[in-house]
């Protein structure tokens, strides 16, 4: 059987991850570590080292664009997916531009997230 | 006159008492399956079909049935054979009371047309109110997507009930808020108290009552305000300007605060069997 791909899910709401983790489940990724700020995204992606990380940019303690920064400056191939809320245009451009590989707002469409996912795997 | 459910209102009239309430509501829920589990009970759908739909439900306005039949896990003719089933089994909260010798059933009648009466009364005073507020083309919109919402989302019906106003927002401690900034910027939140967030969040993330903690509860009521926030940026406001903002959502600003201003603002009483919520919409000054 092959290995379900692991996903570190980055969000201060933890309402929105119980819902996320749910929909990353059913969609056949392991949710393998979960993230309420910045600081705990990046701690979490070291010890972790995930498939796919979720990344929300409004965080506490350092937000989504500096621990999308230390992610990568640790690993430049982390495949960080940006969780943005409705018209964070710029926000979202500038994470691309960093090196994040894509991007869902949210509400999080389950199949709009599955489709992504696969693609920023692929 | 505030709209209200049947069993409010015969509760509030004392002619039912509340434990005889909740036992119609358990009975009438159970009389009742939505229509992924009644296609689950069928084995027509398994849990994680039914999960799956109910979760595109939360960022698509479809129905259930809709949706299934576009991702083909169910065909026309099982989806009428279920609608069928639904409708047949289906039993009004003044039928279950009947059948549990509660009232009987010429009491029962002249409740329900007074019932109708009080309803048709208290609808039109609030469609009087929301029509002629500067957000009622909103505020309406809105009040619809609630009651699409809650229903496939918390299983919960959900009516408007009444406008308040400023001063009748003390008594709601728990308000999030969701401000969209663009074009034609506004604010967006639910207020209720504590005990209706808990009910909202068991709800919304699938927990078992009293395993909710009070910070889950409020996070919980900011993802429902921010699924209500992004319909209503879709589907209410003019999509000729494509630069809307949402930004997090905000618990720190009481709804008194909120609605202060009767002309940039309305709050709108949302009856649920969760509890009540208000519904809050303004225009940033």
């Amino acid at each position: 059987m092959t290995a379900r791909p692991t996903v570190l899910l980055c969000d201060d709401s933890r309402a929105l991850r119980m819902l996320a983790a749910g929909q990353l489940e059913e969609a056949g990724f392991q949710v393998v570590g979960e993230a309420g700020n910045g600081l705990q995204a990046v701690e979490q992606y070291r010890s972790l080292q995930p498939d796919l990380v979720l990344l929300d940019l409004v965080m506490p303690e350092c937000d989504g664009r500096q621990a999308l920064s230390r992610i990568l400056a640790h690993d430049p191939q982390a495949k960080v997916v940006i969780l943005s809320s409705l018209g964070a245009q710029s926000d979202i451009e500038e994470c691309l531009r960093m090196g994040a590989r894509s991007y869902l707002q949210k509400p999080i469409d389950p199949e709009a997230m599955e489709r992504v996912l696969h693609q920023v795997l692929a | 006159m505030a709209a209200k459910f049947l069993g409010q209102f015969l509760l509030e009239r004392g002619v039912i008492t509340a434990p005889q309430l909740l036992a119609a509501i358990e009975a009438q829920r159970a009389s009742n399956p939505l229509l992924g589990e009644l296609a689950v009970a069928r084995g027509l759908l398994d849990d994680a079909q039914a999960r799956r739909i109910n979760q595109r439900q939360r960022v698509e306005d479809r129905r259930f049935g809709d949706i299934a039949l576009e991702m083909g896990v169910l065909d026309q003719a099982q989806l009428d054979e279920l609608l069928d089933a639904q409708k047949a089994g289906r039993r009004m909260i003044g039928q279950v009371l009947v059948d549990q010798g509660v009232i009987d059933a010429a009491r029962l009648e002249q409740e329900l047309a007074l019932h109708r009466a009080g309803q048709d009364q208290a609808r039109h005073a609030l469609d009087r109110v929301v029509g002629r507020h500067p957000l009622g083309p909103l505020a309406t919109s809105v009040i619809g997507l609630c009651a699409r919402l809650f229903p496939r989302m918390l299983g919960s019906q959900c009516q408007a009930a009444t406008v308040l106003t400023a001063q009748q927002l003390g008594m709601w401690p728990c308000t999030v808020h969701v401000r969209v900034e663009g074009a034609h910027p506004f604010d967006i939140g639910l207020a209720c108290d504590l005990d209706a967030a808990h009910a909202l969040a068991c709800a919304l993330l699938g927990l078992e009552p009293g395993a909710c903690d009070d910070e889950l509860a409020l996070d919980a009521l900011g993802e429902m305000v921010n699924v209500l926030m992004g319909y209503a940026v879709r589907d209410v406001l003019p999509d000729e300007d494509a630069s809307y903002r949402a930004l997090p959502p905000d618990g720190s600003v009481p709804a008194a605060v909120l609605a202060a201003d009767p002309e940039r603002s309305i709050a709108v009483l949302l009856g649920s069997q969760l509890g009540d919520f208000v519904l809050l919409l303004g225009r940033p000054a």
